[in-house]
């Protein structure tokens, strides 16, 4: 569809839009309205329109200003509240990423350079099946204070990990 | 609660201040001016671009929500009631293209007239008046093209602005509606079984 403009289109819009088409409109611009295909749809159309907007103006029944106030209000507090515990939330992942690095560095450089402490295990068990209570030999008694050691971290970490997740998760 | 049992009225207080800040471009008897001034014609555009006047409550209710609650909205004092219309016609047009496009993955210029004609009371009453039939037989775009120059009087520009449409292309795709509808109103006019 080739668009077609008329010179008189804007003249007849305005005259149609305040009301003054046809009656108060030049005698000479309505003949045009009436041979100018583009200027007879616009009159149609925009008469239309303004009757239509009329109708549906009177019969709106918009809800109270104040309501709308209110619900703005709480949708901005909520907004607001959820923006400002945006950075609270990352640095609760980053406390939790800091706490847990320490402890698999921990179990990599025992598994890397340590793991003494295994052998009291393997001493034990072969002290026990061989020797009935001889498990008091020196060289246990090395592995046994390296074994509290571990213990004793790990039960630490094992705390401190348990309470750093119970507070990054728990949110009420 | 991790960090709100040690700060609770530190986050109250911001949050306040931050709400404040985001309706800080209209008070509450401003908006209540421009609220009066707006809705109605709010609500028209909406109910005639959809044909559902109770969509239309419902979305005329959110575009204000969203209009106060925008940070960037523009203001009463210093951009102009014209833009803060503006602004709050093309929020109703997202959330009309949001609400048709959700039913449907499909585009909106996709889907037949029969989705967006929903048939509410204020639906058959329209049927009744001149335009009523004739907007239903229309796409969505060209309703509301067709409504925003016709009855709002806005401008290419200005409704370039609420569309989100290039501007360049408003006045062929107004010119081709224009035709169209005035197509389908002759029609309407013609008496039964008269000459084509």
């Amino acid at each position: 569809m080739t668009l077609v403009s008329c010179p008189c289109e804007k003249e007849i819009r305005e005259l149609v839009e305040s009301g003054q088409w046809p009656l108060a409109s030049p005698p000479e611009l309505r003949s045009h309205a009436e041979a100018c295909r583009t200027c007879a749809d616009l009159v149609l159309v925009a008469g239309a329109f303004q009757r239509a907007r009329s109708v549906t103006l009177a019969a709106a029944k918009p809800a109270s200003a104040g309501a709308i106030w209110w619900r703005a209000q709480l949708r901005s507090r909520q907004q607001a509240f959820e923006r400002i515990q945006r950075p609270l939330i990352g640095a609760q992942v980053f406390a939790l990423v800091a706490l847990l690095l320490p402890i698999i560095g921990f179990i990599a450089y025992e598994a890397r350079h340590g793991l003494a402490w295994l052998n009291w295990f393997s001493d034990l068990s072969q002290s026990a099946a061989l020797h009935a209570g001889g498990v008091t030999s020196a060289s246990s008694s090395g592995s046994a204070s390296g074994l509290i050691f571990v213990v004793v971290a790990a039960a630490t970490f094992v705390l401190i990990a348990g309470a750093a997740v119970f507070f990054a998760t728990e949110r009420k | 609660m991790p960090w709100d049992f040690a700060l609770p009225n530190a986050l109250a207080g911001e949050a306040d201040a931050a709400a404040q800040h985001t309706a800080a471009h209209m008070d509450n008897s401003a908006f209540a001016g421009f609220y009066e001034r707006s809705a109605r014609p709010l609500w028209a555009y909406l109910v005639r671009a959809s044909c559902d006047a109770a969509l239309a409550d419902d979305l005329m209710q959110e575009s204000y929500v969203r209009f106060l609650c925008a940070e960037r909205a523009p203001s009463l004092a210093d951009d102009g009631e014209v833009a803060a219309r503006l602004y709050l016609f093309r929020i109703a047009t997202n959330l009309l293209h949001d609400h048709w496009r959700r039913p449907r993955t499909a585009s909106i210029e996709e889907l037949p007239e029969e989705v967006f004609s929903a048939d509410s009371g204020a639906a058959q009453t329209e049927a009744q008046a001149e335009l009523g039939p004739a907007l239903l037989r229309m796409k969505p775009r060209e309703r509301q093209l067709l409504w925003l120059a016709h009855a709002e009087g806005y401008s290419h520009r200005e409704i370039a602005q609420v569309t989100g449409l290039a501007a360049a292309s408003i006045r062929l795709l107004l010119f081709r509606a224009r035709r169209r509808l005035a197509r389908i109103l002759r029609q309407q006019h013609q008496p039964a079984g008269g000459s084509q």
